[in-house]
């Protein structure tokens, strides 16, 4: 991997792109196997995969991500993919199943950060009355911190080779605007930003008995309570107790069928 | 051993309320029993770390719990302007988190029996020693009852996140995963309120809230973070029952 950090053509970096992919791919499965749980590494890899990931935004990015990638984390899905050789099986279900649930975590921090964005333009424009501070600043932290954890997913997704997600879960976002037609008032929008945070961290929840992968999963079980959080002042703000459960139900977590149904059913999702 | 000998009776400004503790871990299910069964001479932070089963890790996490209500049940006997009690939410919260707690812990030693283990009715010997004790030492005010409860949920809450993720089966670690939330949640409730009280807006910890009047501290207080850390997790085996002091633990447990 020398070569990335000499003059390429357009050509070679096609070629050492695909190259850098399907060795991603092929040894996933040998990752699943080896890594262990990230502990208290996890957030200096999450940091680094997040910067790896910020990289990647062009193609020579891409690459020189994957590079950056492989030499500073000694773990995760893209190293394991540099560090592999000889197998030439294609991903394993379990692993394809994995990003498949993680595409459908990022999709719903999409939603969320475009939800609070779309409620901050509202604000903004006076639609909902006067803001108290409390609310201005819960949105702006909120929105911040999804941001934070789509990077993450999207950093598990990039590092198994695959595109980060951009477009918010399709017929949840249908649903969003649909309901922010209809806000008037910051309760409104708070009630919808309940229901979001709910399929946030249930969905993460439910990831305990989905992914296979300790790392993804590290990182899902690592967002839901910070999600569970964000609905507790939530749940506080619109006069109910902000604990109202012992344990996270998971009624109404995603799942990769949910996305898959509704963008191939032609929902719109912009 | 005598119970005191650990506990300690040396200072008489925290007698009471040592005491009372030892009351609660009674009534949680004996530390007499405990420290009768050896447990407490073999316990090692890392005695069981590296072989950590699914067992011990349950056992771990419910010997938090067993902690966390015998805490919350020595804070609920202290004087309510001493832990913020005064203020009927922070009452309705000790109560309500109480018994939340009481839930993960039966959900947790049912999973051990499913497991084929023995549920564990006693606390986190470590994090009493560690933690509880010292603080309950020093509590002067409501501000120091917050920084404790905050300090035992997020170690419950980094501990079944780090063991959601290593146990091998599948419905321990659902199960985990279903609890670390909800502790998280007490824990911004807590920083929530705590920072309410530093703001002087005591006023504002109800139910309903007057949103308008809410500090705009009180927007982001309860979530400093945007992923739950682990570094307060507890080791995997510093709860697990020893396997030569089971019959006097189940013994604890009945009495």
């Amino acid at each position: 991997m020398k070569a990335t950090r000499m003059e390429i053509s357009e050509r070679e970096l096609l070629a050492m792109a695909r190259e850098l992919d399907q060795m991603h791919r092929e040894s996933l499965p040998r990752f699943h196997e080896t890594v262990a749980a990230l502990g208290e590494a996890a957030r200096d890899k999450l940091a680094r995969a997040q910067a790896a990931n910020r990289l990647s935004t062009t193609r020579r990015n891409f690459l020189r991500g994957g590079v950056v990638t492989a030499g500073a984390l000694g773990g995760g899905l893209l190293v394991s993919g540099c560090n592999g050789g000889g197998s030439t099986t294609s991903p394993s279900s379990s692993a394809r199943s994995d990003l498949a649930q993680v595409r459908t975590n990022a999709s719903i921090e999409v939603l969320a950060v475009t939800t609070y964005d779309l409620a901050l333009r509202a604000a903004a424009s006076g639609a909902l009355g006067p803001i108290p501070p409390a609310i201005s600043t819960f949105a702006t932290t909120v929105r911040s911190q999804h941001q934070q954890h789509g990077d993450a997913f999207n950093a598990i997704l990039t590092q198994g080779g695959e595109r980060p997600q951009t477009e918010p879960d399709p017929a949840l976002m249908a649903s969003v605007r649909k309901r922010l037609q209809a806000v008037k008032t910051v309760a409104d929008v708070a009630r919808l930003a309940l229901d979001l945070e709910q399929a946030a961290y249930e969905t993460y929840t439910r990831n305990a008995s989905t992914l296979t992968d300790r790392n993804a999963l590290s990182v899902s079980l690592s967002i839901a309570p910070v999600e569970a959080q964000h609905a507790a002042v939530l749940f506080f703000v619109l006069g109910s107790y902000p604990v109202p459960d012992a344990r996270v139900k998971t009624d109404k977590a995603r799942t990769p069928e949910d996305l898959a149904v509704t963008s191939s059913s032609g929902v719109s999702s912009g | 051993m005598a119970i005191d000998d650990v506990l300690g009776n040396d200072a008489a400004a925290v007698s009471g309320r040592r005491a009372l503790l030892r009351g609660a871990l009674a009534g949680a299910g004996g530390l007499g029993a405990l420290l009768a069964g050896g447990w407490l001479s073999r316990l090692g932070p890392t005695a069981f770390a590296d072989t950590a089963s699914d067992v011990e890790m349950l056992q771990t996490a419910a010997s938090i719990e067993n902690l966390v209500i015998a805490a919350y049940s020595q804070v609920a006997t202290l004087p309510p302007a001493t832990t913020g009690a005064s203020i009927p939410l922070v009452a309705t919260f000790v109560t309500i988190t109480r018994q939340q707690h009481g839930d993960h812990r039966d959900a947790l030693n049912s999973a051990l029996r499913a497991l084929g283990g023995q549920p564990q009715s006693q606390p986190d010997k470590a994090l009493l020693d560690q933690l509880v004790e010292p603080a309950l030492g020093k509590i002067g005010g409501p501000g120091d009852v917050f920084n404790l409860a905050i300090e035992l949920e997020s170690a419950a809450a980094a501990t079944c996140v780090k063991f959601a993720t290593q146990v091998s089966d599948r419905r321990s670690a659902a199960l985990l995963a279903s609890i670390a939330p909800v502790e998280a949640q007490h824990v911004a409730v807590l920083r929530a309120t705590g920072a309410l009280v530093a703001a002087g807006a005591t006023q504002s910890i109800a139910i309903p809230p007057d949103i308008a009047t809410l500090p705009a501290t009180a927007g982001s207080a309860a979530f400093p973070d945007a992923f739950l850390k682990t570094d307060q997790a507890r080791p995997a085996g510093e709860g697990a029952v020893a396997t030569s002091s089971r019959s006097t633990s189940g013994a604890a447990a009945t009495s």
